[in-house]
């Protein structure tokens, strides 16, 4: 039943929750969560509940990574896909903390020539797609060092 | 164990066929290899059915496999499991059907691979294969394709080992007439290498002939039977042993350590490596072989995946045609995934099914003639399911087939 004058305030929405946070301001910077063994080193993104490396039921600890990252391959798409419009780049980005994600690529046009493999990158939370209600869906994406 | 063998063998064809329902696929595929294996319907024991999209696209969330036997193929009554594994469904099926009559539980027992992705709306198809991954990590909400995945390893393993955009096209356009030659297959027209390379580019480097079709419908069934109960059941003639089945789940893979990275990147050997070793053969052993060519660049990775030469010397392969029908090992006899088509959970069995009907010799103008001219004596089979690389959250197959 419409109550209200005028539409609803438009809302950021993660993509999914307890990967990331989002940034409240300019000043607060934005962060992948993920998860750590104390015991072992290993550092997994997304976070998981047991260690995989050296198996130890309770270990694995919340932590918040750097965002630092080596570009370790990419592909331009030309089709468009549900949740994204083409072309778009499709990447594999290495962390410093070790995991190695999947990521949608920032700051750059999507064409072969607009990145190198191994050059250096860094996390944004940025928009992915607007929802059928408006919302605007976030989640992380990379862009290059510096840019 | 009891020794296994595989007494029957059937497919629908597969295509793009959207007014064939589901079920019907299934009947065509069961009663082929009822008819092939010379038995009564009534001696299935067992069944298990392998199929990754039907609650997806068609609301079919449960008992997926009791529905298309009964209604489809009319077996009622005997134990059926639902099996899902991704694009792996199919062998995990077979090999629980191999399994199942191995323990001595059954004499008889059937596997079938099903699947119609031609059902449901584009999201929904892409939902369905996003859903392939992990869905927490939210991969799949941020354009996540498999033919995006297998590209940009593609460009990474280009500059690694000198292959070429060329050769990749030539594994497509031998797919492709190997295709031509099986009845069965999705695509029934070969295409030149340039024919190839000048269709559309998907995900760069990969073209539209170098990715398999993501709306395609198909089915296929294999029946096994316990060796020593054979007499019992069926006359047919030859059998083929199931010499090793193996699957297992991606292992951890700690990308901390370089070599780990070598080895998602370039398939991993694991299941097909002990196959050969139960089998008690190896590479140089095989007269012929079916992998996961979803993507024209999987099938030249896994001519070093699968041992038959070493890191890089894929484009040599195929430049040097070893992998074509008359090669020393021949690759993906019946199109493969590319070409004789993929629907992901009709693909196991299908793989089984070549296999079969080469060893067999029943293979028509695909026929192989193996080492020494009299056919084919022994044959590998890889299959994975479940999603790629970093996100492989899924299993790893390997079969060794023989007369």
């Amino acid at each position: 039943m419409e109550t209200g004058s005028g539409p609803a305030p438009k809302k950021v929405v993660p993509l999914r929750e307890g990967l990331f946070h989002i940034p409240a301001s300019p000043e607060d910077p934005g962060y992948l969560i993920g998860s750590e063994c104390p015991d072992c080193d290993y550092i997994a993104f997304p976070p998981v509940l047991v260690c995989a490396a050296c198996v130890k039921e309770d270990t694995m600890r919340e932590c918040r990574l750097s965002g630092k990252a080596r570009l370790d391959r990419f592909t331009v798409t030309h089709t468009p896909h549900f949740a994204v419009e083409a072309p778009y780049i499709q990447a594999y980005v290495q962390l410093e903390e070790g995991p190695m994600l999947y990521t949608l690529i920032a700051g750059v046009e999507p064409r072969a020539d607009a990145l190198q493999l191994d050059q250096p990158m860094e996390m944004v939370i940025e928009k992915i797609r607007t929802d059928e209600e408006g919302n605007d869906i976030v989640a992380w994406k990379f862009r290059p060092a510096g840019g | 164990m009891r020794d296994v063998v595989i007494i029957g063998v059937g497919m629908h064809k597969f295509g793009y066929l959207p007014h064939v329902p589901i079920k019907e696929l299934a009947r065509v595929a069961v009663w082929n290899a009822i008819r092939d294996a010379g038995i009564e319907a009534q001696a299935i024991q067992c069944a298990y059915v392998g199929n990754t999209a039907q609650g997806a696209l068609e609301g079919q969330h449960s008992v997926r496999g009791h529905v298309a036997l009964r209604t489809g193929a009319g077996l009622s009554g005997l134990p059926i499991v639902n099996v899902e594994c991704g694009t792996a469904s199919a062998t995990v099926a077979f090999r629980e059907a191999w399994i199942a009559v191995g323990s001595g539980l059954y004499d008889v027992a059937l596997s079938l691979g099903m699947e119609k992705t031609t059902s449901g709306t584009k999201a929904q198809r892409q939902s369905s294969a996003a859903g392939a991954v992990d869905v927490t990590s939210g991969d799949g909400g941020m354009g996540l394709t498999f033919v995006g995945v297998f590209a940009a390893l593609v460009e990474k393993l280009m500059r690694q080992y000198g292959w070429t955009e060329q050769q990749l096209a030539k594994v497509a356009a031998k797919s492709f007439y190997n295709a031509s030659l099986n009845p069965n297959a999705e695509y029934q027209q070969a295409y030149t290498v340039e024919e190839v390379l000048q269709s559309r580019i998907v995900s760069y480097p990969l073209t539209r002939l170098m990715s398999c079709s993501a709306r395609i419908d198909g089915a296929a069934a294999v029946i096994v039977c316990a060796r020593e109960a054979v007499e019992k059941y069926t006359s047919r003639r030859p059998l083929v042993d199931v010499a090793a089945c193996v699957q297992r789940s991606v292992p951890f893979y700690d990308f901390r350590k370089p070599e780990m990275r070598e080895i998602v990147y370039t398939h991993d050997p694991a299941s097909v490596m002990e196959a050969y070793a139960i089998a008690g053969a190896g590479p140089e052993d095989m007269e012929l072989a079916q992998c996961h060519d979803a993507f024209s660049i999987e099938e030249m990775i896994s001519y070093q995946a699968m041992g038959f030469c070493e890191p890089g010397e894929g484009g040599r392969m195929i430049d040097e045609g070893r992998t074509a029908l008359q090669g020393d090992i021949p690759f993906n006899t019946d199109g493969g995934l590319l070409a004789r088509g993929n629907p992901a959970g009709a693909t196991g069995t299908a793989q089984i099914c070549e296999v079969v009907q080469q060893l067999r010799g029943e293979a028509g103008p695909r026929q192989v003639q193996g080492r020494d001219g009299t056919g084919p004596k022994i044959g590998i089979i890889s299959n994975a399911g479940g999603g790629p690389v970093e996100n492989a959250i899924g299993s790893l197959m390997g079969v060794v087939l023989k007369r």
